[in-house]
């Protein structure tokens, strides 16, 4: 019962969490930070025998029968690309609870409570390998998420809190018509309802009703990556969000509509995945110059960093859809390191709005010449967002488009030309919050605990532009494991 | 020779500069005090013991090529790519310019930086800049090459930045890092093409499964625009790029924002090389398409007169010297056009040596100088800067070719392969723009050391400048010796040296010769710096000033119209569609809302009405 404990934990620790608040207003995030770190605990097993995995499909599955007139079980599994996405969870889960450790006050408790639930629900779709079960974490990630916004976020929080919900609410009704609609379907040809992920893959749909059951799965999927044009939840959400929470969204929620690409649509869907490809490849494409472009304009730092994340999850489209094993390899280390290196880069923002209290390119300036170490880690992040070679959003990248050149030179040529824009508007970063004439006073540099939090994804960052090998390998097992359609 | 010691002397060579500068940049993160004298230490020290391992390889190296191979990089599918280093005979001179070169800039830039603020910062970013310099040299393939290839240019664009308090400095920072990224992203597809086509990016194999896949069927098969082709223009694109050479050389001279020792190192010695490694590195294949080459030359000799020309008319003593390293690299590019890869590399080797000189003793000029960097408010400094003036003869002499200098050796090769390849008129073109060369170099000797004193030197160099500067002179003198390895490695066998007529040989030697003397008279009738009365020789003049108004033509047609488009588009257009539904459904809200309104009488009315409705609707079915 691996998984379980460790949904359970997360889960029990946001309750433990918010009873703690009558205690003292700082218990609540060293509970958060002990059900994090005890949340590994489970994993040990896995962990420490990495070496041993080959072959098997699934690293750990576990089933209990949950609401067993339909046939539905608490179906969990992992297996290399779900352990890659959880173990980025509770990574970044950590972050965002050093990143709110200063700058949550009020409700402390109740804050901490939803930051465990969401990430107990990104780990549950990480897991989930029954259809109802996965709806379920879905929604369980979502709506933590939207109090958080709503409760905790900035000036503008209710109108942005109340965008996200809607936009992935609508995904998640389309998602839950297709999972409603593929298990009948099943259903009436076998004679069996399950929802059993598993059961689900053998199904052969006949092609009309795949690319309608399909199309539902991929649009839940596009608006969570986001992808261009169902991305405008997504600056709104993240400006106005608590740093704690632009690091989640960045780090994991994104993720699962990535992650939910490639087990549902991808893998159940091949053939009709294969024939949309060339639209989307384009819609990716479209994506990553359209992002960059609009990161450009923008004159809000969250918001830039924000239309810089739609750009960089095109490239996870991007990866998906070229049908060959390096692209599909680069769109899940893209999502890794997109993680990593955009959650560092909204947690720098962070930092500088707890300072500043301003996001505003135009009123910021010259931080080098009063916080140097907050700078130096901010160009350190904002270099490795525009894919500096020897950190990990290079290789994802290199990797995405040389898949994809094989399949679409052109298109990829295209997506290419987002390199460019990708240095322009991350230099733009650059120039315009740490360098040039100081605009406002003096600041505290950063302390020790962030020093800490910056420097261990910067530390991530450059193993995974070294050595991503492990990474690599723990991911095509699962690619060996289900052979996506590759024609 | 022991593989094992070779291979670990061999890693030493790029990891030694690239521990100095992770401990230069770790400490301070953690709030630890390095003083300046470790910090001196540790900078100079690392490149001199990269510099010592690159010497021992010098005397250790007795084989062709020696390609050890460290560890895999990323492996997916049949796409591996290693940590694999190759030294060879160019490589091999590479590093020892690298090291020797980055050593006395180095040791020269103590006393340079002496009271700047950030002196750790700085030595910092050099020492990282000469690690990825020597892995980018040293790659066996294109990736971990572009990995160096992107570390340099990421290097550059901190230290072109690297006094950040003025957005000038910032701004020619990013121009550099963006331009040459313009060229970088072009190399990236290249890389892309290369491996579709022949499944490896290690340059070795590229060379010889291009050789076997695209042979060359006529050499004479010049506008063919087949594969070998567009990946070598796809490959030029990166050279372009980072070289300084049309159409994306207008980055270099304001690179000059940055110190002094790092436009020596980055902007004259090393970087702006890496261009030209590229191509020669991949000669093999460059050798495939006659019409690349054809580009190459072209490239270079356009850029090397257009440079030559601008470089004319400029003021400021940077300026002048950025200018003629664009012209100088367009002549390697010319070189390794007309297929002397080792004529180029060689007068890569010359020109590290002088311009690196001519970039620290202006550097000298411009510390004693109080900052000055206009060659108009200077003059009559030969005797109250007798070392300056000494290193700056040596150097102009050596950029202007004069006989026996090194760079005379260099250009005389290159001007004698262009016979060979009977390409007369690019060697017209190099001709005259050694005549330009001569001139304007010693336009700048002239004024700066003769004539009447505008200003008085405050200070004269300090020791630790004048060694650095002393080597790099003697160099400069005399390294016009071309490395034997360059000649076999590039020798082929149908191209021995064609004996040139003694007029021809003559002339090309007196070329610049006459030019040094055309250029003393026009400083004795006083023309440089005198303002200009004819509007037809102002305009032509300020276009000239300008590098040919390159920056004015990208401005309107690219970067204006890019932040008119993306300003006019700053709340995304999109979200246009979601704000319809939401004023949409506002709509119907209010209007919905109405009816509910607590009144009796419109309740009943709308009541009847609707029965109404509802009953004529049903009867009349």
């Amino acid at each position: 019962m691996i998984l379980m404990n460790l949904i359970l934990i997360l889960l029990v620790g946001g309750i433990a969490a918010w009873l703690c608040e009558s205690i003292s207003t700082n218990a609540p995030k060293w509970v958060a930070v002990f059900s994090l770190i005890v949340a590994l605990y489970p994993l040990r097993t896995v962990l420490f025998n990495l070496d041993a995995i080959t072959s098997d499909a699934w690293l750990i599955n576990e089933s209990i029968p949950w609401i067993s007139r339909f046939n539905i079980s608490f179906h969990l599994a992992i297996d290399g690309l779900s352990l890659l996405l959880v173990l980025l969870t509770l990574t970044m889960g950590m972050v965002a609870v050093l990143a709110a450790w200063k700058e949550i006050k009020q409700r402390t408790g109740f804050f901490y409570f939803n930051l465990l639930w969401s990430l107990a629900g990104v780990v549950g779709v990480f897991c989930a390998l029954d259809l109802f079960l996965f709806f379920v974490f879905w929604e369980v990630m979502l709506v933590p998420i939207y109090l958080l916004i709503a409760i905790w976020g900035y000036e503008n929080r209710r109108y942005a809190a109340m965008k996200f919900f809607l936009f992935t609410q609508a995904g998640g009704l389309l998602m839950l018509l297709s999972i409603c609609a593929f298990v009948l379907l099943h259903y009436q040809q076998s004679g069996e309802l399950t929802f059993n992920y598993l059961d689900l893959l053998q199904h052969k749909l006949s092609d009309q009703s795949a690319f309608w059951v399909m199309l539902g799965f991929f649009i839940a999927f596009a608006i969570k990556l986001p992808i261009v044009p169902f991305h405008n939840w997504l600056p709104d959400a993240h400006t106005q969000a608590p740093t704690a929470v632009s690091v989640i969204l960045a780090a994991v929620l994104l993720k699962t509509g990535g992650y939910g690409l490639i087990r549902f649509v991808l893998t159940i869907f091949p053939e009709a995945s294969y024939d949309i490809a060339p639209y989307v490849m384009a819609i990716a494409g479209f994506s990553v110059i359209y992002g960059a472009l609009m990161a450009f304009s923008q004159q809000d730092l969250k918001r830039l960093v924000a239309y810089s994340s739609v750009s960089h999850m095109g490239f996870v489209l991007l990866g998906c859809y070229a049908f060959t094993v390096q692209a599909w390899q680069g769109a899940v280390m893209q999502m890794l390191a997109h993680g990593i290196s955009t959650s560092a880069l909204f947690a720098l923002v962070g930092a500088i709005q707890y300072r500043y209290h301003t996001r505003s390119l135009k009123e910021l300036g010259g931080l080098w010449q009063t916080i140097p170490k907050l700078s130096a880690v901010g160009i350190f992040f904002v270099i490795a967002s525009l894919g500096m070679p020897g950190l990990g959003n290079f290789v994802a990248e290199f990797l995405v488009l040389i898949g994809s050149f094989t399949t679409y030179p052109k298109l990829t040529v295209v997506a290419t030309s987002g390199l460019i824009l990708a240095a322009i508007y991350s230099l733009v970063i650059a120039q315009k919050t740490f360098f040039g004439p100081l605009k406002l006073g003096n600041a505290i540099d950063l302390d020790n605990r962030e020093v800490l939090m910056m420097s261990s994804m910067a530390v991530l960052l450059i193993w995974m532009g070294l050595h991503p090998q492990p990474l690599i390998d723990l991911a095509q097992q699962t690619l060996n494991n289900f052979p996506l359609g590759v024609q | 020779m022991d593989i094992q010691y070779i291979s670990n002397l061999l890693l030493a060579v790029p990891l030694l500069p690239l521990f100095g500068a992770t401990v230069l940049i770790l400490a301070p993160l953690f709030s630890i005090q390095i003083p300046k004298l470790i910090v001196s230490v540790i900078a100079v020290g690392s490149i001199s013991l990269a510099a010592i391992c690159s010497i021992l390889l010098n005397i250790e190296l007795n084989e062709p090529s020696f390609n050890p191979v460290y560890g895999n990089w990323i492996q997916v599918d049949e796409l591996t790519i290693s940590f694999g280093l190759y030294l060879d005979a160019l490589s091999l001179v590479m590093i020892s310019i690298i090291t020797g070169v980055g050593f006395l800039i180095h040791l020269y830039s103590i006393g340079f930086m002496d009271k700047d603020k950030d002196f750790q910062r700085y030595f910092a970013y050099l020492n990282l800049f000469v690690a990825a310099m020597l892995i980018l040299v040293l790659a066996d393939n294109l990736l971990l090459l572009f990995l160096g290839w992107e570390g340099v240019g990421l290097c550059s664009y901190l230290l072109i930045g690297f006094w950040h308090e003025e957005t000038k400095n910032n701004l020619a920072a990013n121009k550099a890092f963006i331009m040459t990224r313009i060229g970088d992203t072009g190399m990236a597809i290249g890389m892309f093409l290369l491996f579709f086509q022949l499944g490896t990016l290690n340059i070795q194999q590229i060379q010889t499964s291009a050789a076997e896949l695209w042979p060359l069927v006529d050499v004479n098969q010049k506008y063919n625009l087949d594969m070998v082709t567009i990946c070598c223009l796809l490959l030029l694109a990166g050279a372009v790029g980072k070289s300084g050479q049309l159409p994306l050389q207008s980055w270099l001279p304001d690179a000059m924002a940055g110190p002094t020792p790092v436009s020596a190192l980055i902007h004259a010695a090393t970087m702006v090389t890496a261009g030209v490694y590229l191509i020669a590195r991949c000669h093999g294949l460059f050798e495939l398409s006659p019409f690349a080459m054809q580009c190459v030359a072209a490239v270079g000799a356009i850029t090397l007169f257009i440079a030559a020309s601008a470089a004319l008319v400029q003021n400021d003593v940077k300026r002048i010297l950025a200018y003629s390293t664009i012209s100088q690299i367009g002549y390697m590019f010319l070189a390794l056009g007309a297929g002397a890869f080792s004529a180029a590399v060689f007068h890569l080797m010359t020109h590290a040596f002088f311009k690196a000189l001519l970039f620290l003793s202006a550097g000298a000029l411009i510390y004693s100088m109080h900052h000055e960097h206009n060659i108009f408010r200077m003059g009559g400094l030969a005797k109250k800067l007798p070392v300056v003036w000494l290193c700056f003869f040596i150097g102009c002499a050596a950029l202007a070719s004069l006989p026996l200098m090194s760079g005379f050796w260099s250009k005389e090769l290159i001007l004698g392969k262009l016979l060979d390849q009977h390409m007369y008129g690019y060697w017209l073109i190099a001709i005259a723009g050694a005549f330009i060369t001569a001139f304007y170099s010693f336009r700048l000797f002239f004024v700066i050391f003769y004539g009447e004193t505008k200003k008085e030197p405050d200070s004269q160099p300090s020791r630790i400048m004048v060694i650095p500067l002393s080597i790099l002179g003697f160099l400069a003198i005399f390294g016009g010796i071309q490395p034997q390895g360059l000649i076999d490695m590039f020798s082929s066998p149908d191209s021995g040296q064609a004996s040139h007529s003694i007029a021809i040989v003559a002339f090309t030697i007196l070329v610049p010769i006459c030019a040094v003397v055309f250029s003393f008279f026009q400083f004795k009738k006083g023309v440089f710096g005198r303002i200009i009365q004819s509007s037809v020789l102002n305009q032509i003049h300020r276009f000239l000033l300008s590098g040919w108004a390159f920056d004015w033509f990208y401005q309107k047609i690219f970067i204006d119209p890019f932040i008119e488009l993306t300003r006019m588009n700053k709340s995304d257009v999109i979200d246009l569609f979601y704000k319809t539904i939401i004023g949409a459904s506002r709509m119907l809200h209010n209007f919905l809302s109405q009816f509910q309104n607590g009144q009796l009488r419109w309740y009943s009315t709308s009541l009847v009405l609707f029965s109404v409705i509802s009953l004529t609707f049903l009867l009349s079915r």
